[in-house]
């Protein structure tokens, strides 16, 4: 088997693509059979196979052709910038959008000195800006193909989009009326739970079915990571996700603790807490379940 | 004055060459070699990575194609087939390099003349 090896480890770092597989094997073929001719002539096998090695030649340069792609994408990330072009239509959506957020900026500071430093009148005027550039910005930078990852699929960043612009909804009235005169915390929570909780929980919802997007390259950097840190840390991946069930879970709770504390009785709000515990260990349990069948069945 | 082979020179050759011997009958890569060998007596050595490269350039230029054998024993092999683009190509690489030779030999051997 030291032909196998040999010409294995002479095409070693080259992406294994199915030509050269093909490639591999009728070099070995050959060799073996000019090894086998050597070694009739008298030859040691030692002997053999070096002669058949030397009369081999540079072989390389063909496997370069058959491994072009995967050569051009070494030297593309190496050289060449393989960021992706930004299109028009993208490049004006991200400007209109960071010009709407700016203008609200600059509007919301004109109302605050000119209405005599008030904050709930800034804050309104800067409403109208902020949410639909808050959410288009999400929507554009989601969609975006970059030099890493791919783009999401325009529906599911449609949603992301629209609970973003939702939350921030939410936060901008709250705060203004946080400022408004005689506010009442109950009334500012009451207003900004609504938005706030369903956005967050949709954002959670899709964080956690998120796909990979990421380019193929990349994967294969997070799997070279991923096996040289086998050995210090658990699946990465798992604890990622456990920890954004988690931290939806305990999101979750909250707003619904608030909720019910506003709108009913302390009292009926606290066991939401036992509740979000007894999720917690579950989400545990499930966790440790999981490790445990995915390293029997490694 | 004995004469050496110019590498380059029939490197340049290397297709006509595979072409012809698969004129004949099929082959696979060992036993092109092997007859290259056997028609110089071992006078020139011509690398293997030269012929794959001539295979992958002939095939992709529709001369021949390639097929695995069935052999049963020792591993299967990969055989080289002439096709009829790759008849004409032999014989128009043949006038060429008869014209060629023909002009070169007037313009080299200055004695003849």
């Amino acid at each position: 088997m030291m032909i196998k090896k040999y010409v294995d480890d002479l095409f070693h770092g080259y992406e294994s693509t199915a030509e050269l597989e093909d490639f591999k094997e009728e070099i070995i073929i050959n060799l073996k059979d000019r090894v086998q001719d050597l070694e009739n002539a008298g030859k040691s096998p030692d002997e053999a196979f070096a002669e058949a090695v030397s009369e081999l030649g540079d072989i390389t340069a063909i496997a370069d052709d058959l491994s072009r792609e995967k050569r051009k994408e070494i030297i593309g990330k190496m050289y060449v910038d393989t960021k992706p072009k930004l299109s028009a239509g993208y490049a004006i959506g991200y400007t209109l959008s960071a010009g709407v957020l700016l203008f609200g900026i600059i509007t919301g500071l004109i109302t605050y000195f000119s209405a005599g430093n008030n904050l709930f009148i800034a804050i309104s005027s800067f409403l109208p800006f902020v949410v639909p550039a808050g959410a288009s910005l999400t929507y554009l930078g989601l969609t975006t193909e970059t030099a890493a990852k791919y783009p999401m699929n325009w529906k599911r960043a449609l949603i992301y989009a629209l609970a973003a612009g939702v939350i921030l909804f939410g936060i901008s009235i709250s705060s203004s009326h946080y400022f408004m005169e005689n506010s009442n915390p109950a009334a500012i929570l009451g207003v900004l739970i609504p938005f706030v909780l369903p956005g967050i929980l949709v954002i959670a919802f899709l964080i956690l079915t998120e796909k990979k997007r990421f380019k193929p390259w990349l994967m294969q950097e997070h799997e070279r990571y991923h096996e040289a840190y086998e050995g210090y840390y658990r699946d990465t991946e798992e604890v990622t996700k456990r920890g954004m069930l988690s931290g939806a879970l305990w999101i979750g709770a909250i707003g619904v603790f608030l909720l019910i504390w506003i709108l009913t009785n302390i009292l009926y709000a606290l066991p939401v807490f036992f509740f979000a515990i007894v999720g917690e260990l579950l989400i545990e349990y499930r966790m440790v379940s999981k490790h445990k069948r995915n390293s029997a069945a490694k | 004055m004995e004469g050496r082979i110019s590498a380059d020179l029939l490197r340049g050759h290397t297709d006509t060459i595979v072409l012809g011997i698969l004129l004949k009958n099929d082959a696979y890569g060992y036993q092109i070699y092997k007859s290259i060998m056997d028609r110089t007596d071992g006078l020139y050595q011509l690398k293997e990575a030269t012929l794959y490269s001539s295979y992958k350039r002939l095939e992709k230029e529709a001369c021949i194609v390639a097929y695995w054998g069935d052999e049963s024993q020792g591993g299967r092999r990969k055989y080289y087939r002439i096709t009829d683009k790759g008849r004409i190509q032999y014989k128009q690489n043949i006038a060429d390099w008869e014209f060629t030779q023909r002009i070169l030999n007037r313009l080299l051997k200055e004695e003849d003349n």
